[in-house]
């Protein structure tokens, strides 16, 4: 569980970015072999509930407090 | 010999298994003796040397999940965007999650001599998903397949980009072993295989053979496009398969998941 929200509620969320935010973190490793990938949704940058609550790099630990919004995933 | 071997020569472990299990820093008994079955059947049966890229994901984590069973100093897997690693497998968050393998289509693969290999774990609503592909842009050369699109469908692909060369048929099941093989441009050449059963192959000669300039990834089409949502159990690339080949694969494979306790 990362901020009250369980494992399989993550695609119900993503945090919203600025455009510098995103290219700060693509390509950057936020574990082990696992990498940023920053995307636009509903026309904004954003990054997904499992790349912040998995993240490990004290360098972007500041994506833990990014402010997450709903998130409805296409099927 | 390094420790792990140390530890398992007592159990005689295939050298191509003891070099992925000591990198994956994997000792879980029950997984050391499903990953030495499964290189001993694919050496046996003559599946190995097909593959340049075999993917079990065991050990329940990203770094155990990476490595190249055919080969662990190359094509390792790296992961972007959100996954799930447990001990069932990878799950790609179906929103930014794919795995590059760094095999390049056009360098690595072998015109109409190809097949891509993906064991999923997950019956997906229909949508327009790619479990494994390549592909640069949308006019551009493709190679991939897909469980259940948006219509309904199964399809392996290898098309030109402005021809349409498919082997496709509906399909409403996503879970179970998937590979998209080809052996040939000609008619039946390319076909969608699941749970060693031929779904659809293709019905006109496939013209135009290329490969796209890109890696093929698992759980996208590009890093931007095509997000897959089914848990991967086993994956491979390689060369394509004989009829014999499908039948003791989908055999070796049920074998290796059912050892795991995760076959679907």
């Amino acid at each position: 569980m990362f901020r009250g929200i369980l494992p399989e509620e993550y695609s119900q969320y993503i945090a919203v970015l600025t455009e510098a935010q995103a290219i700060e973190l693509t390509g950057q490793e936020y574990a082990e072999f696992s990498y940023f990938n920053p995307i636009i949704l509903n026309g904004e940058w954003a990054i997904t509930m499992e790349e912040i609550a998995n993240c490990t790099n004290e360098q972007f630990m500041w994506v833990k407090e990014l402010p997450l919004i709903p998130y409805i995933p296409a099927e | 010999m390094n420790y792990f071997s140390i530890i398992n020569s007592m159990n005689k472990l295939d050298g191509s298994a003891d070099a992925f299990l000591s990198i994956a820093s994997i000792t879980d008994q029950i997984i050391v003796q499903a990953v030495n079955n499964l290189v001993k059947d694919l050496k046996t049966t003559g599946i190995w040397s097909k593959c340049i890229a075999i993917y079990p994901f065991v050990g329940g984590n990203a770094t155990s999940h990476r490595y190249n069973l055919a080969d662990t100093s190359q094509y390792n897997l790296t992961f972007n965007g959100g996954w799930t690693h447990n001990s069932t497998g990878a799950l790609p968050n179906g929103t930014n999650g794919f795995a590059n393998t760094a095999i390049n289509a056009n360098a690595r693969l072998t015109q109409s001599n190809t097949h891509l290999a993906f064991y999923s774990r997950t019956a997906a609503a229909a949508a327009d998903r790619v479990s494994m592909g390549a592909i640069v842009g949308s006019s551009s050369p493709m190679v991939g397949i897909q469980f259940r699109n948006a219509a309904g469908n199964a399809v392996a692909q290898n098309a030109s980009g402005t021809a349409n060369q498919t082997a496709v048929t509906v399909n409403s099941d996503s879970s179970g072993f998937f590979i998209g093989n080809k052996t040939s441009s000609a008619i039946v050449g390319l076909s969608m295989i699941r749970n060693g059963v031929t779904l659809a192959s293709n019905v006109a000669a496939i013209t135009t053979n290329n490969f796209p300039n890109a890696n093929v990834l698992i759980g996208a089409y590009t890093s931007t496009t095509f997000f897959d949502n089914k848990q991967v159990a086993y994956a491979s690339i390689g060369t394509g398969f004989t009829a014999q080949n499908i039948s003791d694969y989908q055999t070796i494979v049920t074998n290796f998941q059912i050892a795991l306790s995760r076959n679907v």
